[in-house]
């Protein structure tokens, strides 16, 4: 694992020219927009930004509650639960594709045109059929990635099924134990993998559903702030927001490396 | 049990290993302990979206009386929150059991999903909380022009009435379909193609004194027309009579804490609804508010509601909201046959005769 060190920053720095340079143009904008209309919430200026992140971490009327920590607790909540169940669910069925090709015959094809399918066209219907609540969320977050990992899951255990036969025949284990040692270990690696591909279209599905029926969340808080035009709240909520997606992402890269030798 | 060479026997005791995943598989539940601590009580959900005549039950729900009364009832009362039309589309596929909407749209969506739904309570008119907004620099005749709205809904109503009584031809003025939570947006961005928009407080209140937008009509034109009402399931209302009441009692309690304190309720509503309380107030006298339950009682037998009932009827027959004739009445009131949309102040009348309380165990 690379160490963050300064001579690694010193050599990475260009990195930071795009983001840099987006940042200045912005600033560009909006300062020469603030000329003719002072005070925009549309097109912010640093000191209005900086209002609205008060804004996000004074506590709220009659609830109380900061909304940056209650929306973001409400949202990764669903979030960890969405990924668990959809990763629980494609570890499930790839193992059970091994196992059994009678049931990989049934289920495969279903699972490759799923994985092509936009969830978000399926919105509608979770609304009106399941409900408003957190069922129809935790549904559409993993319906969503469901399909894509279990290819992916799929995929790589097809590879490794051939260098793996032998070796499992010589060993003669248990079956509990052939899943959990084996297969399970030499999956773990790509599952890390397949959870940091389905972080993307997770956090999609888990914002598009906080639009309706909650009364916290990220997804709600732009919602509705989108409503007010508030873009000087809704660019502090995006920047959280990204930290959040980059950190997530780069925290399972953290396990991944970890465990990896481990299992290699 | 086999031993691998080298391998911890820990983890091959098949005991601690199914405890352990068994745990684990506990934990990922925890998330859902709240939801399954409430079954016991019937739930009864009611849809809301933001608008100034129905931040009283957004305070409900934020500060508590929605749950403390539904306990008070026996009851679970909750309070979801979505885009109009999206709470209307929940009322309608039967995922809540009431909704607050406007009459011109509970006509529709009773008729296409047919639920049979009653009118419990209507409480507030738009007097100008409604609006037709046009973009600086836009002319006040409509002809040639293309506005945002919500479509086929109350701001649609209210733009076809202003062209009756402007004595303009509706296919004169092109309309696009805008979400609510878009509306805003929509009226900003120059490159959206529209001159202006018709929708609904607070957004209204927004577009008028900081995007420059200017009003060129409002529901002050059509006076009473445009209810704001409280809809329930006939099933639900049916098989738990108590859900009304306990419904119709946080209304009023919310009511008369606005008569109370108003300044501090106004600002609390205000801050509710995204705004603040001097623009709460100002939203709240363009609407005809019915805070004491006499008037409201009054107000669901008032027979001018029945001319509405004609207009309402004839906007869905121009739009062809209706896929088919309805085999039954679509509206209908105090003493009628109930149709598909019902005016019952029966509830109401039996809730101000119990002083608002809960029944007796076992007493219907």
């Amino acid at each position: 694992m690379t160490p963050l060190t300064g001579a690694f920053l010193r050599q990475r720095w260009l990195g930071l020219v795009p983001l840099l340079a987006a940042c200045a143009c912005y600033l560009a904008f909006v300062y020469w927009h603030a000329a003719s209309v002072p005070n925009s919430r549309i097109f912010p200026t640093l000191p209005t930004l900086w209002e609205g992140a008060r804004w996000a971490v004074e506590p709220l009327p009659v609830r109380g509650g900061r909304p940056l920590v209650v929306d973001t607790a409400a949202s990764l909540q669903r979030l960890a639960a969405g990924l668990a169940i959809a990763g629980a669910l494609a570890l499930v069925l790839v193992l059970t594709f091994e196992r059994s090709p009678k049931v990989r015959a049934l289920l495969f094809p279903s699972v490759v045109v799923l994985a092509k399918l936009p969830m978000v066209a399926i919105l509608p219907l979770m609304l009106v059929w399941l409900g408003p609540g957190e069922f129809a969320k935790l549904v559409l977050v993993v319906v969503g990635i469901l399909p894509a990992m279990t290819l992916y899951l799929a995929d790589e255990s097809d590879r490794q099924e051939e260098a793996l036969r032998a070796k499992l025949m010589t060993l003669a284990l248990p079956v509990w134990q052939e899943i959990v040692f084996v297969r399970l270990a030499m999956m773990l690696p790509f599952f890390l993998l397949a959870l940091q591909s389905a972080l993307g279209p997770a956090w999609l599905y888990l914002l598009v559903g906080e639009t309706f029926g909650t009364d916290a969340g990220l997804g709600y808080r732009i919602f509705l702030l989108r409503a007010r035009l508030w873009m000087d709240i809704t660019i502090i909520y995006v920047i959280w927001i990204s930290v959040l997606a980059v950190g997530a992402y780069y925290g399972i890269e953290w396990i991944r490396r970890r465990t990896q030798w481990t299992w290699g | 049990m086999s031993t691998l060479a080298g391998m911890d026997p820990f983890y091959l005791d098949r005991r601690r290993f199914l405890l352990s995943v068994g745990a684990a598989a506990c934990g990922t539940l925890l998330p859902f302990r709240p939801l399954l601590a409430r079954t016991q009580r019937r739930k009864i959900r009611l849809a809301g979206s933001i608008y100034v005549g129905w931040m009283p039950w957004f305070l409900a729900d934020e500060d508590g009386t929605l749950r403390r009364v539904g306990a008070e009832f026996g009851l679970d009362l909750e309070f979801v929150r979505a885009d109009y039309a999206e709470t209307i589309t929940l009322f309608a596929g039967g995922a809540v059991d009431a909704v607050v909407m406007t009459n011109i749209d509970a006509v529709p969506a009773v008729a296409s999903a047919g639920v049979d739904a009653d009118v419990l309570l209507v409480g507030s008119f738009s007097d100008g909380n409604d609006a037709i907004m046009l973009r600086p620099g836009v002319g006040d005749d409509l002809r040639g022009k293309t506005l945002g709205l919500v479509e086929y809904s109350v701001s649609h109503y209210l733009l076809d009435r202003h062209l009756e009584q402007a004595r303009i031809p509706f296919d004169a003025v092109k309309w696009v379909n805008v979400a609510d939570s878009a509306m805003a947006a929509t009226f900003v961005s120059p490159s959206a193609g529209i001159d202006g928009v018709v929708t609904w407080n607070p957004i209204v209140d927004e577009i008028e004194t900081r995007h420059g937008g200017r009003r060129l009509a409002d529901s002050r034109s059509v006076r009473r027309e445009i209810a704001d009402m409280l809809v329930m399931n006939r099933r639900t209302l049916r098989d738990v009579p108590e859900a009304a009441t306990a419904l119709l009692s946080v209304w009023f309690e919310i009511a008369a804490r606005m008569r109370a304190r108003p300044a501090e309720l106004h600002d609390v509503l205000g801050r509710l609804s995204g705004a603040d309380g001097s623009s709460y107030a100002r939203q709240l006298e363009q609407t005809i508010f019915i805070g004491a339950p006499e008037l409201a009682a009054s107000t669901l037998r008032d027979p001018a509601l029945r001319a509405t009932a004609q207009r309402i009827r004839a906007f869905v027959e121009r739009h062809r909201l209706l896929s088919s004739t309805p085999s039954r009445a679509l509206i209908s009131f105090a003493g009628e046959e109930p149709a598909l949309l019902n005016f019952n102040p029966i509830p109401l009348e039996r809730a101000i005769a119990t002083n608002f309380r809960p029944a007796l165990a076992g007493a219907r």
